[in-house]
């Protein structure tokens, strides 16, 4: 390590912000702001991480500071190539991804490059390294974070780079010293940079919106691992269902049409539907999946497209999960999203074939009514059971015919005395049903669930277990519903008046874990996260046709209303728009008054500039109402003539008459060149006489 | 059959034009830089990996860094689309002398500063890159900044100026944008003017002072005194001496006056280049001498040169040709007869010398 002293810095000292210090201050922002990017997925190492802040900031303090340590070029050099090989054997050994290797190493470099003197190609290349994070970045995560990474560096990337090139243009004319004795960046190059950043933003929107798609966007990173949420399998313990409800992390987000169908009454996402149970373990039966018709690329259609009832639009952005599951409300009629495939079984459970621990987006067209699809022998079946829970079975339905007044009789045991709990104690004895409906009566939803459909079974009902998520958390700021994992529940379906009811035996004021209320901001932050997620993350050929398509309606219906439009018929359709969107109509109005104040302090900036309240040099109005006068009188003024020569020519033509001519021309010349606002005011009432002598 | 007229037109725009991005955006050169060769790389490799993956982060980076070439382009037009340049050429400019040309640049936009712009300009006859004339580093709104870049010319005649190139790098250093200035204009090279050697030299071998009778203050001789004399020239000294009456003889000697003949009845090239120089090396230096020059070629005549109607024969010089077998025409004539009168002449010529009486030869190989 070598004493290097950063005289350039050293100067900046004297002066507050230097050319030098805002280059060197934006220069480190933008390396940060890369290096927080791949931090923000965390994806990379901590070490790695830690290395590049620290040095970062170390490099930055030490500029500010005027003099520090500098690594040796060649140390640093031997570092990168020790770290290359590491990473590269790491990669090989396949301990490691590659885009995590390429993230390390990114990294590290980008260390090393903060510690090391910088000449002017180093900070070129630190630049370099800082774009190369981002896009590390952006290959290891979609998380709204980036966003934020990308906002910033779109905002610094602009401003980096136009102080990096009129540095280096300094430095080549042999400015150097002003660099760190001025501030040089004026308010005109400010303005024009912040005008640029604008301009930027809208380019940067327009080119993604309008560069043409093969497809639909991934919804997770397409490089990163594929940890993913514990969801439904083909095969559930008694108990794995209410550990799920320990976990407050969001499984799903699902926006539902028409909202006012499901808004009120219970919602139960179906995700399992598992009909074998052993007596302590339920399972899917022997059911062969078969494909659902392939509409289109991403279109799957079941069997139901003649169901009666009513129908319902659902749009789900899944979180990764572990297992293949597809949940909804309601049964699938169609389904729309980017699945190799989706496959169905007698039970009505869902597959989708996509890359597991993928963030995905589908769209559902489902029935609400009742499954009418016939009972397998399995949802019959019972395993060899305690004789009290058959003994209960018959004696609580003894003398009742229907199904209905069965099961009804049945759901009846679990509002006596029962209650929910997610520690329902040691689930290894022999038969937990037992344990639970005659000695300890309480325990979670799957305990409920599983007594009441082993009862039913006892009873002659057929019936199954349905694993998914109840409820959901209602975000007005997004208009969908937030389903967590504590929101994971098990209810019974029963086979009553030919179709598959829902029977859900567990205490309605207990269902899911109580949980607080999310905050306001947390909400809307949510709600951000998923328009990035829908609009960003997942934006695809299929949009750009709709909002292509929406363009072109908008604009006839524009033209057709504008064809026999009248003002109040417009300030009508204004107000009612307005009306409907009290938050538009108040920004609106916002941006209005802003703009008014804007224009304003515009005029009067434009005005002070040019010497005049109205934006005209002293004394220039006088001379152009001169003009005006002789204008009127035929003596029209040549581009070429200075006030003299017009005054000179209107003598020649005018006569006597010419005297005011020359005067005001006089006056003018000493308003206008003087300098002195008092000559505007000693002589204004002068000029006002003898341009009304003129006419 | 004429051509039609936008056909016309766009032969002359052809013309006009100095690089094809000029058919799309006139008057404007767009180059990429070493770092925007690397950024546009970049660009499409990010770009083909969007495509390639379908990973809309991708689409994103790629939208950022294609927009942050459209706002250069837009940036680098603000910075040089004011600017206003006038060229300012001397009056005098000899061939091999540097010559001082002025130019002046006014940032005419009221609210824009321009950034970095380099300005260059060159000769018609110097195909290629532009010489670098000047670099402003910052030009704020109705500021003006005058340079001045030397130029030397190693030959006589006009020569004509392309127009000046606006160069600008800013605001990223990733693309050369270069606002094309069509300023024509020209100037006429005199011929180089020498060392004072050739000079003195020739102008000794033609001094044979002329003299003026009865003016002048000086005493031209001494003489008997005639009826007509002025009593008040009688010089008494000399007159005691001889015994009788001697009077002075006044008079004021003069330069004589020289022709130089340019001999252009000759063959073409540096020898006659060097006849030429030779011969606007004495007529110069005889003019700021304040002696009575005369210039002749075969066709022409400058009789009585002064500082003025110098300049008109050196652009006569900067132009006139070489032509071997020219007859002789009214300017050989004129500058035969002067020597018949007795006027000292020199010829210069690079060939055989015209007859022209007692005018020495100054034969240039």
């Amino acid at each position: 390590v070598s004493a290097v002293a950063a005289p350039a810095a050293s100067r900046a000292r004297s002066t507050p912000l230097t050319f030098e210090r805002q280059f060197l201050l934006s220069s480190h922002a933008l390396a940060l702001v890369g290096a927080v990017g791949i931090a923000l997925t965390r994806e990379v190492g901590a070490p790695y991480v830690l290395f590049a802040l620290v040095s970062l900031v170390w490099s930055a303090w030490r500029f500010r500071g005027g003099a520090g340590i500098d690594l040796d070029v060649r140390v640093a050099n031997v570092a990168m190539l020790v770290l290359l090989v590491v990473v590269a054997i790491r990669v090989f050994a396949g301990d490691l991804s590659p885009i995590r290797g390429i993230a390390e190493f990114l990294l590290v470099l980008l260390g090393l490059k903060a510690l090391a003197p910088k000449q002017d190609r180093d900070w070129m290349q630190i630049y370099v390294l800082s774009f190369f994070d981002l896009v590390a970045a952006s290959a290891l995560t979609v998380e709204l974070a980036f966003a934020i990474v990308f906002f910033a560096y779109l905002l610094l990337a602009p401003w980096v780079l136009t102080l990096f090139h009129l540095r280096r243009e300094a430095i080549d004319a042999g400015e150097e010293r002003r660099l760190s004795e001025e501030a040089f960046v004026d308010v005109s190059l400010f303005r024009s940079i912040v005008g640029v950043t604008m301009v930027l933003f809208v380019s940067t929107l327009a080119v993604f919106v309008v560069f043409p798609r093969m497809g639909a966007g991934f919804f997770a990173n397409p490089f990163g691992g594929s940890r993913g949420l514990s969801g439904f399998s083909d095969s559930v313990e008694l108990g794995d269902v209410a550990a799920l409800q320990l976990d407050d992390t969001v499984a799903m987000r699902a926006s539902v049409d028409p909202h006012d169908q499901v808004a009120d009454s219970p919602r139960y996402w179906r995700g399992a539907i598992l009909d074998v149970y052993d007596g302590r373990q339920w399972s899917r039966g022997p059911h062969r999946y078969r494909p659902l018709e392939r509409a289109s690329r991403t279109v799957f259609r079941s069997d139901l497209r003649r169901a009666r009832g009513p129908q319902i639009r659902e749009e789900i952005v899944l979180e990764p999960m572990e297992m293949p599951v597809l949940p909804s409300l309601g049964r699938p009629i169609e389904i729309r999203g980017r699945f190799g495939g989706v496959l169905e079984d007698t039970l009505g459970n869902l597959r989708g074939a996509h890359a597991s621990g993928a963030r995905l987006r589908y769209d559902v067209l489902a029935a609400l009514a009742p499954d009418p699809t016939p009972p397998t022998p399995e949802t019959i079946a019972l395993p060899a059971i305690d004789p009290r829970v058959r003994a209960l079975a018959e004696e609580r339905t003894r003398g009742l015919g229907g199904a209905a007044a069965r099961a009804e009789a049945l759901l009846a045991i679990f509002r006596e005395g029962f209650r929910y709990s997610l520690e329902p104690g040691d689930a290894g004895t022999a038969d937990p049903l037992a344990r639970f409906l005659f000695e300890t009566r309480y325990g979670h939803c799957e305990y409920f669930a599983s007594a009441l459909a082993v009862l039913l079974r006892a009873a002659d009902v057929p019936s199954r277990i349905v694993n998914g998520y109840h409820g959901g958390e209602w975000n007005e700021y997004g208009g969908y519903f937030v389903v967590r994992q504590s929101d994971a529940h098990s209810w019974v379906e029963a086979w009553i008046d030919d179709a598959w009811r829902r029977l859900d035996a567990s205490p309605p004021a207990t269902g899911g874990l109580a949980r607080r209320r999310t905050a306001d901001w947390a909400a809307w932050v949510d709600a951000a996260r998923m328009r990035w997620y829908r609009w960003v993350v997942n934006y695809g050929a299929a949009d750009q046709v709709e909002i292509a398509l929406s363009v072109r309606d908008s604009s006839r219906r524009l033209w057709r209303e504008l064809g026999d439009v009248s003002i109040a018929t417009l300030w009508r359709s204004i107000r009612d728009r307005l009306d409907a969107r009290p938050m538009l109509a108040t920004g609106l109005a916002a941006g209005g008054v802003l703009a008014v104040f804007v224009a304003f302090a515009l005029v009067r900036r434009r005005g002070a500039a040019a010497g005049g309240p109205s934006g005209v040099a002293p004394g220039t109005d006088a001379y152009l109402r001169l003009v005006r006068a002789l204008g009127r009188r035929g003596i029209r003024r040549r581009d070429s003539e200075t006030p003299d020569d017009l005054a000179g020519r209107a003598a020649g033509m005018l006569g006597d008459e010419a005297a005011p001519v020359r005067a005001i021309v006089a006056l003018y010349q000493e308003i206008r060149f003087s300098g002195d606002p008092e000559v505007e005011r000693r002589e204004g009432p002068e000029v006002e006489r003898l341009l009304e002598r003129l006419g | 059959v004429s051509a039609p007229r936008w056909l016309r037109r766009l032969v002359a725009r052809a013309r006009e034009i100095e690089t094809w991005t000029e058919w799309i955006y006139p008057h404007r050169r767009l180059r990429f830089t070493r770092d925007g060769w690397f950024f546009l790389g970049v660009t499409m490799a990010i770009g083909l990996a969007a495509l390639n993956t379908g990973h809309n982060l991708f689409y994103l980076i790629f939208a950022m860094l294609v927009s942050l070439i459209i706002v250069s382009g837009l940036l680098s037009e603000r910075t040089v689309r004011h600017l206003r340049v006038e060229r300012r050429l001397p009056r005098e400019v000899f061939a091999r002398t540097p010559a001082v040309i002025e130019l002046r640049v006014t940032n005419a936009g009221r609210r824009r500063t321009s950034f970095g712009v380099e300005i260059r300009d060159a000769l018609e006859s110097e195909p290629g890159e532009r010489r670098v004339v000047g670099r402003i580093t910052r030009l704020g709104p109705g500021e003006m900044r005058t340079l001045h870049a030397l130029w030397t010319f190693d030959r006589r005649g006009r020569r004509r100026f392309r127009s000046i190139h606006l160069v600008t790098r800013f605001p990223f250093g990733l693309f050369e944008k270069t606002r094309i200035v069509r300023l024509p204009a020209e100037v006429v090279v005199f011929p180089a003017v020498d060392s004072g050697e050739a000079r003195g030299a020739s102008l000794d071998a033609s001094e044979r002072p002329l003299r003026r009778h009865r003016l002048g203050d000086e005493t031209l001789n001494l003489r008997p005194l005639l009826p007509d004399d002025d009593h008040r020239w009688i010089h008494w000294k000399s007159s005691a001496r001889r015994g009788e009456l001697f009077v002075r003889e006044p008079g004021q000697s003069e330069e004589r006056p020289v022709a130089v003949f340019v001999d252009d009845g000759v063959a073409p090239g540096d020898a006659f280049e060097r006849a030429l120089e030779r011969a606007a090396t004495l007529v110069w230096s005889g003019v700021r001498s304040s002696r009575r020059i005369d210039l002749y070629t075969r066709d022409a005549a400058f009789p009585g040169l002064t500082r003025d109607s110098l300049r008109v024969a050196f652009a006569f010089l900067a132009e006139i040709t070489a032509s071997p077998g020219r007859a002789s025409g009214a300017g050989l004539g004129r500058f035969r007869a002067e020597i018949a009168r007795g006027i000292g002449g020199i010829v210069v010529t690079s060939g055989e010398p015209p007859v022209a009486g007692e005018a020495s030869v100054l034969r240039v190989a």
